[in-house]
């Protein structure tokens, strides 16, 4: 190690490594973005898609559109708050954090008139010994004059 | 005199930081209203004003005490080379250096997310960007002042220990960021390659993982490279922080590549024994193994390089030390083999008597298969580590080192340690079973019993052991020299061809109670 000039074996070793990483984890998540679920508003997975995307980007007026009234009003027996669309332009822009997760879609099952999308939400972790931290969440759709809408709660700080 | 110069240098230090403070606030505020994105609930006047009045008052003040320590530092050789000039120095290089890489961790986060599509937050990538340039810029200007006063003059004792605490400070700062965002990139693209869901959003793992990563690069390469210049590192080679800041990367890299290697071992053993979801683990198991795999690959390189490194430095100094470096390597990653095996022993009786004795007792018994594969796999990972490092007769330079008898009193704490806190649950548990206490019926007492009789026998096999070897150890020592006879009258010793001074120095070696005098010809 002479100086800043020069660089040793296993010093370029590493630099070679840190730059293999840092081209493999672009270009996955460029192929992962290019392969990832179309933002079809006639498809309950396109629906979620379009929800979770327009969260991520800070979209409240998009992602309220694909919400049912049933997903903003109450609920017999669950304790889910009653949204007006400023209250939910406010929480997602209050939840906003620096990194967001990556979510995905586990499983899908669709009946007529209602569907259920599993999800996979992954975060980063603050645990050294892990490095992530994944939930699962479950969307439940329905289908309104032919359009899918989110009916469960709407949760914007899960995808945030 | 010194408290003069401690009140410059507190007060230069305090307004510095609110000069920082106050300016990277202040430009976080106008670039958030440059590109319309204030924070819902916040008005940017109060920011001004509050920020604006921090930085107008830091500024003079710190302005005028620094030019006052300059001034000082011009006129008087000493003030330059000062310990508490370079505490100064070095503690604004260290919180400049940290505040930079934590703020350039964030810019690289957004702009790459923003790169890669996965961010749309523009307004972050210039907030972060203001936010680490001004503590970068701080942190260079104090960098050059302290290179001036190294070239003027020199750094020893205090002042080169100060030196070391910020550099070794920073490299081991530095190295957990490149392996810890190393690991996590591995494990997102693991995830991203593996996971055959279909997915919504990348999201923003694989950006933060590689800022981490990069900045960890700079940090620590900076870091290794400067300290590794001459005139730096023949100062800093034989020194104890040096070897303190290698070996604490080396015990976190040696345990987390097991921690790695075991929670690997401990999937597979728990899909062979048939258990869907090991630890609680997702549906798909290839994705819950990204992040062992992920661990095991990096801190086993990790591992391997700073070993190099210290194999290096040791090379460079005399033969003992480089002796010292590896027997301390052996004995390190011996405890923490131990350490692993003994949990493993410990789990695995545990995880039996309580099926046994439930079942006897004809209590529920639980689920076992997952523990057991757990335990099993940290013994399968634990004693062939202990083994391949530890060596019960080794030669008789090794027998007698510093970190041997560390070792084996470590070991013989952890022991009496974990026997006496697993034999007093024992006896507590024996009290409520003979008094008849409310559980006592349902045999739980029993079943705890059988629970800490686990940890005290491996305990007394671990500490018997250790305890056998140190009285070996201290049996075969072999007895102390037997110190030359003093002798007791004058000795008459003629020296030629040297000066006074170095008859003086050459005596003064001698022990104790001798004493000598000097008769140098007319």
């Amino acid at each position: 190690m002479g100086g800043f000039s020069q660089i040793d074996r296993s010093s370029g070793l590493v630099v070679a490594a840190v730059a293999i990483l840092t081209l493999t984890g672009s270009l996955a998540v460029i192929l992962s973005r290019a392969n990832a679920v179309a933002a079809d508003a006639s498809t309950p997975g396109g629906v979620v898609a379009t929800y979770v995307r327009a969260i991520q980007a800070g979209d409240a007026d998009r992602a309220w559109e694909l919400l049912s009234q049933s997903a903003t009003g109450p609920v017999p027996g669950e304790p889910r708050p009653i949204f007006s669309r400023d209250d939910f332009r406010q929480q997602v822009q209050s939840s906003r954090r620096p990194t967001t997760p990556g979510v995905r879609i586990v499983k899908m099952s669709e009946s007529d008139d209602t569907a259920t999308v599993q999800l996979s939400i992954t975060h980063a972790s603050a645990n050294p010994l892990t490095g992530m931290s994944a939930q699962q969440a479950t969307i439940s759709l329905v289908r309104q004059a032919g359009s899918w809408l989110i009916n469960s709660d709407p949760s914007p700080w899960a995808f945030q | 005199m010194i408290q003069r110069r401690l009140y410059i240098y507190i007060v230069a230090a305090a307004s510095l930081a609110m000069l920082l403070i106050g300016l990277v606030n202040l430009g976080t505020t106008a670039l958030d209203q440059l590109f319309r994105a204030t924070p819902p609930f916040t008005n940017p006047r109060d920011s001004y004003a509050g920020f604006g009045a921090v930085t107008l008052v830091g500024l003079p003040v710190w302005g005028i005490h620094w030019w006052i320590a300059q001034r000082l530092a011009r006129r008087n050789l000493d003030e330059r080379a000062s310990a508490l000039r370079r505490l100064y120095l070095y503690a604004v290089l260290a919180a400049t250096g940290v505040a930079t890489a934590i703020f350039a961790r964030s810019f690289i986060e957004h702009a790459t997310g923003f790169l890669l599509g996965a961010s749309s937050d523009g307004p972050s990538v210039a907030r972060a960007l203001w936010a680490a340039l001004v503590p970068f810029a701080f942190w260079l200007y104090h960098f050059r002042t302290a290179a001036v006063d190294r070239t003027v003059a020199g750094e020893s004792g205090n002042s080169a220990t100060l030196r070391r605490w910020y550099t070794y400070g920073l490299l081991l700062l530095g190295l957990a960021f490149l392996l810890f965002g190393a690991r996590n990139l591995l494990q997102q693209v693991w995830v991203l390659l593996v996971d055959r869901s279909e997915t919504i959003v990348p999201g923003g793992l694989v950006p933060s993982a590689i800022a981490t990563m990069l900045t960890g690069l700079v940090v620590f390469g900076f870091h290794l490279h400067w300290s590794s210049r001459a005139p730096l590192i023949e100062d800093d080679r034989p020194s104890t922080l040096r070897a303190v800041q290698s070996f604490l990367a080396l015990t976190a890299s040696v345990a987390l590549a097991l921690f790695g290697a075991s929670q690997l071992s401990y999937y597979a053993l728990a899909r062979l024994l048939g258990i869907e979801h090991p630890g609680g683990v997702g549906s798909n198991v290839l994705v819950a193994v990204g992040g062992p795999v992920a661990t095991v690959v990096v801190f086993s390189l990790a591992w391997l390089w700073i070993r190099r490194q210290l194999a290096a430095d040791a090379g460079d100094v005399e033969a003992t030390r480089q002796a010292g470096v590896r027997h301390l390597y052996t004995h390190l990653v011996a405890f923490l083999a131990l350490a692993t095996l003994a949990i493993g022993a410990a789990g695995l009786l545990w995880t039996i008597s309580d099926q046994l004795l439930n079942g006897w007792l004809g209590r529920p018994v639980g689920e076992w298969r997952d523990k057991i594969s757990l335990f099993i796999t940290l013994m399968l990972v634990g004693a062939p580590m202990w083994l391949g490092h530890w060596r019960a007769s080794p030669a008789a330079d090794e027998r007698y080192t510093l970190s041997r008898r560390l070792y084996l009193y470590a070991s013989l704490l952890g022991s009496v340690l974990a026997a006496l806190i697993a034999g007093a649950v024992f006896v507590y548990r024996l009290l409520a079973l003979v008094l008849g206490t409310s559980d006592a019926a349902a045999g739980a007492p029993l079943v705890d019993m059988g629970k800490a009789a686990s940890v005290i026998v491996v305990a007394a096999v671990i500490g018997l052991y250790h305890w056998r070897t140190l009285r070996t150890d201290s049996a075969t020592r072999p007895a102390p020299a037997a110190r030359p006879a003093v002798i007791d009258r004058d000795v008459r010793l003629i020296i030629t061809g040297a000066s006074e001074d170095d008859v003086r120095r050459l005596l003064g070696g001698l022990p104790e109670g001798a004493s000598y005098s000097i008769e140098a010809p007319k």
